[in-house]
Parts: structure tokens; sequence; C-alpha cells
């Protein structure tokens, strides 16, 4: 947990309301390819599966002789809306050798077996959280990036995107989106975190929760954009200048503080992510994004940075995002995440098969740096094994551990439990418990567990 | 970057030469200049240019753009706009308003 609170205090909140998923855009179904050739339907048509292939084609793409049309017709014929990508499981040969697939397409799509999605809770302020039991490895996919709005996602014509730098600087500056692009420009794997993740598992926990319901406001993968350091170079950052403050661009213009010191060190202002620009629920067209801090500094939609002698002391910073402690006083500015992990399988709903090999694995993750082990138990933190971390282990970013496991079919209690590089431990729930004071509700960063029934049936850990 | 890797480079040949000329070392200036000499890259191959002070990107922002946007007030009462009348007042205003927002909106706790 966080004992120190040194670089920051304060934080970031996340899920208090819900998020306000929706309709962004990213959830948009793709476009299918409608360049399909005369003669490759003719073939797919030959084929014993074709007609199944045809029909699942664009209705543009069908030749009139397959689908004949009413001469009075001005319209086309509506056509159902065709599964994410244009695949459906109706479509599915029962033997793929012996028929043509379907042609490219100009947008990827998911296999009609996997339907991963998030969970979004609430409307203008809301978040959805990502499904960690659904995915493996350190990367989140773009569209299933968990998400945190204080009033819907802001969609900006990234022509008139502008970002003024001003305060006390030598040069008040507009910057344009093709500006920022014209600048030097980074990449980095980190993680971000709502500071509210785990609220729910920890205020109201139920067993039947899964990993996505307890822990799914964290996502992690690549970021691409302008150091905040060539940035303050550029406007000239003059001397006292101790904080910066950032405003969002939308409805809500979040505001948060940051220490200037990490506007010279490790952040930026992010317009991609996974190699692709922002997507709008993530703050395109750009973000401010400060690796180990909790998500609600990285404010979305960035719009304004002044630069100050101080905190703004914003809504976000006094009422909220505050860590009340054991002896009444509280933290504030509580940036940096905590070393943190959980167990993403076996977890609920599985259900376990006695004396097979399975394995446990999970995400671990820090705001302090790397993580340099993650420790396993399977009686609930009697004994701990040594579990294998997928490497390269990336410094602020998700990181992968996993341990072979046969579990016996007698009643098990699954845990992790991070350490990072500062020698940070991932406290027990009776050791966060002692150091928060009532009322806690950022940070919690404690042990998860998992309950194995005698029947193999997997439940979250309540109390445990 | 370039600037300082040369810079350190630089540090470190002529640090290396300086050693070389300690006695039973006397022979490390003709095994570095080698070494120097192996790696050295093709005549048309040249350093990344290091960074300029100033990349001069962006525009001066105005006055009046940044009075339009920077409204927040600090709790020491910077940022807000000129006013008027007695503390009295001010309270009964005060007071106004927030029986008046507290019926229309739940205001969180501070």
């Amino acid at each position: 947990m966080r004992e120190d609170g040194a670089t920051g205090r304060g934080k970031g909140d996340t899920a208090n309301g819900g998020a306000t998923n929706g309709t962004s855009s990213d959830d948009a179904p793709e476009p299918r390819n409608a360049r399909v050739t005369r003669r490759g339907l003719i073939a797919v048509a030959a084929a014993s599966a074709g007609g199944a292939i045809l029909a699942r084609l664009p209705a543009e793409a069908q030749t009139p002789t397959t689908r004949p049309s009413s001469p009075g017709a001005t319209t086309q014929a509506p056509t159902p809306p065709p599964a994410a990508g244009g695949f459906d499981l109706a479509s599915v040969p029962t033997d793929p050798t012996r028929a043509p697939g379907p042609p490219t397409s100009a947008l990827g799509a998911r296999s009609p077996f996997e339907t991963p999605a998030r969970a979004p809770v609430g409307v203008l302020s809301g978040s959805s959280y990502t499904p960690l039991h659904q995915l493996t490895g350190t990367v989140t996919p773009s569209d299933l990036v968990f998400e945190r709005h204080h009033a819907g996602v802001a969609l900006i014509d990234p022509a008139k995107y502008e970002l003024l730098i001003h305060g006390l600087v030598d040069r008040p500056t507009v910057f344009t989106l093709d500006d920022l692009r014209r600048l030097p420009h980074v990449s980095l794997s980190c993680f971000l975190e709502c500071s509210g993740n785990g609220r729910g598992a920890f205020k109201t926990p139920k067993r039947e929760m899964t990993p996505q319901a307890i822990d799914g406001l964290t996502s992690s993968g690549e970021w691409t954009g302008v150091p905040l350091a060539v940035l303050f170079h550029e406007v000239g950052v003059r001397r006292g200048a101790s904080w910066f403050r950032a405003e969002g661009g939308d409805a809500s213009r979040l505001s948060r503080s940051v220490p200037v010191e990490k506007g010279l060190g490790d952040a930026m202002i992010a317009f991609a992510f996974n190699g692709e620009p922002l997507r709008p629920a993530n703050g395109y067209p750009a973000r401010l994004l400060l690796p180990g801090y909790e998500g609600n500094a990285n404010i979305k939609w960035v719009r304004r940075i002044e630069l100050a002698d101080g905190p703004g002391m914003f809504r976000d910073e006094t009422s909220k995002y505050t860590d009340p402690l054991a002896n009444g006083t509280a933290r504030q500015f509580s940036l940096v995440m905590d070393a943190k992990s959980i167990i993403t399988a076996p977890a609920h709903p599985v259900r376990l098969a006695p004396n097979v090999w399975t394995q446990i694995t999970g995400i671990a993750w820090t705001g302090r740096g790397k993580i340099t082990r993650v420790d396993v138990s399977t009686d609930g933190g009697a004994n701990w094994l040594v579990a294998e971390l997928q490497e390269p282990v990336m410094s602020l970013a998700h990181t992968r551990f996993r341990l072979p496991w046969k579990w016996d079919g007698k009643p098990a209690v699954l845990m992790s439990r991070a350490v990072d590089e500062t020698g940070a431990v991932q406290p027990t729930l009776a050791e966060f418990r002692a150091k928060r004071g009532a009322g806690t509700d950022y940070h919690f960063s404690y042990i998860r567990a998992w309950v194995v029934e005698p029947d193999g049936q997997v439940f979250f850990g309540v109390d445990v | 970057m370039s600037a300082a890797r040369v810079g350190l480079l630089a540090s470190l040949f002529v640090g290396a030469l300086a050693s070389c000329d300690r006695g039973p070392l006397a022979d490390r200036a003709t095994r570095t200049k080698r070494a120097f000499g192996a790696i050295r890259l093709p005549s048309n191959v040249h350093a990344a240019p290091a960074f300029p002070v100033r990349f001069d990107v962006g525009r001066a922002a105005t006055a009046a753009e940044i009075a339009a946007w920077d409204v927040d007030v600090t709790p020491d009462g910077h940022g807000l706009p000129a006013g008027s009348g007695t503390p009295a007042q001010g309270a009964e205003v005060f007071a106004a308003i927030h029986v008046m927002v507290s019926r229309l909106v739940r205001i969180p706790s501070l």
C-alpha cells in the first residue's frame, strides 16, 4: 500500500460513478470489405458451402443474378447487420477445408466464438470495466480499455484541437495537433489504473465477482506522444513553477494538479495508443499521460496546462482523491499507484476439475517501477510459491505471472502477492484495513483471494 | 541526446589517451585507436543532430485567449473576477445560492 505519498498525494478516482460508455465510436461495428469480384462469387457459389457464405456478404457485393431486384425498388433490401466484423456462428462450415472462407476486409474482426466485452456502469459519469479474465499477455486491446468519464465521451475535431500552456512560462503558447505531431515523440508501455479500482470489491464484496468486476479499471499498452519536458522547454518554464495544473476539454473540464518534476520526467501528451490514434473514450485527440500515477490525474482531451507555484486545489483534490488514514488525518496528492496483483485464472466463474494440471496466471503492476516478484499461495497465505514473470518485465506496465498447478480436489484459497523494485509488498486485507481510516475510497491495493469449493467452483474470497 | 553522447565519447577518449601515458599501459593508446578505427562509421553516415534550443512550434497565446480559459479560482482567491459589495451582502448571496442549488442537485459532502 502506499505509505509514503512521496510524490503525490491526491488522486484520482474512478469509479465513482459509472462510465459512460455507451456508444462511443470505438464500439461501432466494423465496415465490411465490399470489394468482391464476380469471379470470386461464382467460385464461392459453386462450392458446397457457398450458399451460407454468400448470405453473409454485404448486399452491395452480391450480383443481380443471385439477388433478383424488383424493378420498382429504389432502395436496397435491408440486410441484417452482421456480427462484429462480419463473421457469425451460422456461417461456420462443418469442414473449413472444403470451402473457401470469406474475403479480406478493411478492418479485422474477432472470431464469432470470442465475445469479450467491457462492463459499463452509469451514463454521463460512469465507467466500464476491462474483462481481465478474458485477456492474456500484458497488452489490453484498444476497444477493451476501461473507461471512466465525468461528463461523457468528448468528441473533438482534431483540426480544431488546441493545447494552451501558460502561467509561469516565458512564452504562453498554443499548440495544434499538427504541432504536437511535428515535435519529437516517443513511445512507452504503461498501465493506467483508476485510483478507485477495487472499490466495489472492498465496500460491497460478493462471491460471484469476476476479475473484471473486482479490478477491471486497469488497462495497459503502448502509448505514443510528445514528452511534456519538450513542451515545457518550448514554452520556457520559469523558476518558481513547482506544479502544473491540467484541464480537460470535456464538459466536466476535469482538472488536476501535478508536481512539475513529473512533467520534466516521463510525462507526455499522448496522441496514440497501441499503434493508432487514441480512441475517443481514452482522450482523442490528445491526453496527459503520467506513467504510474492514478488514472484520474491523466487528464483526457487535455486543452490547458498552467504552470503555477502550487496545486490548484480542484474539486477532485479536495472532496475526492484523498486517503483517510487510521490516525484521523488524510493523505492528499497520493498520486503514485501501489504494488498490486490479481489472479485472472482460475477465477470466478471458472469451475476446476480435480487432479489435472492447470495454470495459475494473472497480472501485477506498480507505479514505482518494475515488478520484481510475484508470490502465489494456494493455501490462503500459509505458504507461497514464486511465480514466473513474463519477460521482458516493463517498468510501470502490467506484468504477467504464471505458475503450473494441479488442484487436488481439496478446498483451496488462491492468492497473489506482488513485490516491486522499491521493495514495496502488496499488503493483506487486514494490513490494509489497519492502515486506512474509515471512509477510505481509493487505492485498494490489498491481496485478492479466490476460494476453490470442493466441487471445483471458484469464488471471490470475501473477507479472506 | 546525441550531443551529450558525443561529449561523453569524447571525454572517454581523452581519458583513455591520458591514461595511456602511465607506464605499463603505454600501448593502450594504440589499442584505443584501433578499437575506435574498427567501429568508425562510413563517411556518409553522421550523428543525428542535437536538439535545437527551441523547435519554434506553436503560436503565441493571446492574453484574451488565456483569459477566456483561465477561469479557475485558487483557495487564496486568486482568479476571482473584480467584485463589489460587503461581506454581509456576500454571505446573503452565498446562502441563497446554496439553498437553491441544494434543492436541484445532490452536492457531494466535503
